[in-house]
């Protein structure tokens, strides 16, 4: 009853909870912050007396009031915002206004909205508040996104939009069914991830992502604080500098050292960005689709609706493969390209669990008979041409250029790795057909597997360069809503046929897709 | 569950590899060599402004390396233009259009009219000269699946988009009324039909 009542409102305009002010201007300061934070500590290090260890000595009044006004303008212009804010539900739209002189008013009609997700900041949580996220399809972008209203008021909304969505398509007596018991908050809990299971996402996360996050950081570092290391002249090799005060018998030691510390460091960053994004991580299954919460400081809810799931994907790696874990990601449509925040992404899946995913997904697949075929071997002499030949001369020439021998050793092993690789890699390449969707794998060392039910594809095409048309071979893509899938090298006349048949399947297929 | 089940021979499928393409307008060709022509005509400005405004003069190799291969680049642009135009054409069924383009890749998309957001018709400043335009079809999420097909008379161009409409529309009814979906008659897809009985591995 209570909801009932809460439904009946939400055609008044109202305005977001207060909590949205602080919010939004923690937001800007937030902003102010990352791009004014070298001005900021030049500021505080030239007004801080080193001797007296305060910053009273001599202050400069311009900038102290300079600092104020732009604070108190901000501050002033988010309670503006904040009160010129209105959000309400009117004939099947969800609808905005706000601005103060130039007024904006986005209508978002429900048939249009495709997800709706909840996020909470540590702010957010003390309130018992939360972020609205709504996204919708088609090429007229538009997203809306509320700071904050209580969590109550979020959930209501998402399901009044979500059932009335259901009404305004007229679908089977099942649906229907469908969307009472969602209303009811089912969820079924998958998974949920042990401290134990993080430990594991986190060893086996891709490493090269924190090396590159610490060597970013360190590059960054040193530009914007060159000014205060007093002998750096601009253009000087960083390398040079810091060796000059080590001397050349240590710098075998210091490596090493480095070596080792980026390693450590690189799978500590991997690690806690794992515990922060994904500690806690439980992953529901609800009758309408799945749900994902999760998230150390920051927490994340994103939830898919099994209709807008496009297609399923999940790998291993070798370090996955060794604790039987997949990365799974669930694509479904949105507006932006393949979003990734559009994905919902699941790091740790042991194998009953994405057979779960499968089986919901595509309740069929069970039943159906699937044959397997490969790709054409002629992807390896192409391999070895463009990912080994072309390195390879630029390498050779370097090695010329520099009378390096190990380097031209090298230059001349390279081909050969591609070329073991590319077997490898073809062996690997499968893809299997069948009455209803295909399902592709491949990869070097992990793999990769996509799942995808022809009805979801929305556009077919065959690609062929020239050595591919002179050899009939093609590569065939099929592109749905949220990304697409890739088949290289096929001869052409089986491509053509799975075309064929795919048109066939999608043209006389009149179920909604998205 | 009471519905037919047909069985349905791959080969009794429509193909797309038998169709006709429809050529562009032979003006576009025409629209494509003046949009090559303004290009380069920049470009060898640039060249020309180069050599009597910087140390280019003095390098005299340099500069004539430049202009050959500028002279080249043109060449062959103007020859891609010509076999790109010959390629490039679209087929309209009743279900799908289809469109071809591309010399060194050559590209064939499909797109199915059930699956089409929606359409425009544009117009850039050299087609208009000669009246063409060119037809945008739209898909859902992204542009990878887009389609733009140029150099099109401008009855033919809104002919094709209000046509793709109205299926649009028409498979949108469909969905509603949800009626066909239990008759669709099922295709065996063995690796033979597919593999079209040869050994291809």
């Amino acid at each position: 009853m209570e909801e009932q009542q809460l439904n009946n409102n939400f055609s008044i305009p109202r305005r977001q909870s207060p909590i949205a002010i602080f919010l939004i201007v923690q937001k800007l300061i937030e902003q102010i912050i990352r791009q004014f934070w070298p001005i900021l500590l030049v500021v505080v290090l030239n007004n801080f007396d080193f001797q007296t260890k305060s910053s009273a000595a001599n202050e400069d009044p311009y900038l102290t009031r300079i600092l104020f006004f732009i604070g108190g303008l901000s501050a002033l212009g988010s309670i503006i915002a904040y009160f010129k804010f209105y959000y309400y539900i009117k004939d099947d739209e969800f609808i905005i206004e706000k601005g103060l002189f130039n007024k904006t008013k986005i209508n978002l009609p429900f048939d249009r909205i495709q997800t709706i997700n909840f996020e909470q900041n540590l702010i957010h949580q003390a309130f018992n508040v939360v972020s609205l996220e709504i996204d919708s399809a088609g090429s007229t972008q538009k997203e809306i996104s509320l700071q904050a209203i209580r969590r109550k008021e979020a959930e209501a909304i998402r399901a009044f939009i979500m059932t009335e969505k259901a009404k305004l398509t007229p679908i089977n007596p099942e649906i229907e069914t469908i969307v009472q018991e969602a209303q009811e908050e089912n969820a079924a809990l998958l998974m949920q991830l042990s401290p134990f299971d993080l430990l594991k996402i986190g060893i086996s996360q891709n490493h090269i992502r924190g090396l590159g996050i610490i060597m970013g950081f360190g590059f960054w570092m040193f530009q914007t604080l060159e000014d205060f290391f007093p002998d750096y002249q601009r253009g000087d090799n960083i390398a040079d500098y810091f060796i000059k005060d080590l001397g050349f018998g240590n710098i075998l030691y210091f490596s090493t050292y480095l070596i080792v510390a980026l390693i450590v460091f690189s799978v500590l960053i991997s690690l806690v960005m794992t515990v922060f994004q994904h500690f806690g991580l439980a992953f529901f299954r609800s009758e309408v689709g799945f749900k994902v919460r999760s998230g150390l400081f920051t927490k994340r809810e994103a939830s898919a609706n099994i209709n807008k799931i496009q297609l399923i994907r999940w790998e291993d790696s070798i370090l996955k493969r060794l604790f039987g874990i997949f990365q799974l990601g669930l694509f479904q449509a949105s507006s932006a390209a393949v979003n990734t925040r559009q994905a919902i992404s699941v790091p740790g899946c042991y194998a009953h669990q994405i057979n779960t995913v499968r089986a919901t997904y595509f309740p069929a697949e069970q039943n159906l008979n699937y044959s397997i075929h490969g790709i054409s071997p002629l992807i390896i002499g192409r391999r070895v041409l463009y990912l080994g030949g072309i390195p390879m001369t630029i390498l050779l020439i370097n090695a010329y250029l520099n009378q390096a021998i190990p380097l031209a050793i090298m230059a001349l092993l390279w081909p050969v790795f591609i070329y073991f690789t590319s077997k490898i890699f073809h062996k690997n390449w499968k893809f299997h057909l069948s009455e209803a969707g295909i399902l592709t794998e491949h990869g070097i060392l992990g793999t990769q597997f996509t799942l995808l039910k022809w009805y979801k594809v929305q556009a077919v095409k065959t690609k062929q360069s020239i050595y591919q048309r002179r050899h009939e071979v093609a590569d065939l893509y099929f592109y749905t809503a949220a990304g697409s899938v890739k088949i290289p090298y096929i001869p052409l006349e089986k491509a053509q046929k799975i075309t064929n048949y795919v048109l066939y399947k999608v043209e006389v297929d009149n179920r909604s897709w998205m | 569950m009471l519905f037919e089940n047909h069985e349905i021979d791959l080969d009794a499928l429509p193909k797309i590899e038998t169709g006709n393409f429809q050529q562009l307008d032979e003006n576009y060709l025409v629209v494509r060599y003046i949009g090559s022509f303004i290009f380069f005509m920049i470009i060898g400005f640039g060249l020309v402004m180069a050599y009597l405004l910087t140390e280019l003069s003095d390098n005299l190799n340099l500069f004539w390396g430049l202009v050959a291969g500028w002279i080249i680049w043109a060449i062959a642009s103007f020859i891609l233009t010509r076999m790109s135009y010959k390629i490039r054409g679209y087929q309209l069924r009743d279900k799908d259009l289809i469109h071809r383009q591309g010399v060194i890749f050559k590209t064939t998309t499909t797109i199915p009219f059930n699956r089409v957001q929606h359409c425009e018709v544009s117009q850039g400043v050299i087609q208009r000269m000669f009246d063409l335009h060119t037809l945008q079809i739209f898909t859902a999420g992204g542009s990878n699946s887009d389609l733009a097909i140029p150099g099109l008379k401008a009855d033919t161009a809104q002919r094709i988009k209000d046509f793709i409409i109205n299926k649009t529309v028409e498979s949108t009814e469909n969905e509603a009324t949800n009626e066909i979906t239990d008759n669709i008659p099922s295709i065996h897809l063995d690796s033979a039909t597919i593999n079209g009985g040869t050994a291809t591995e």
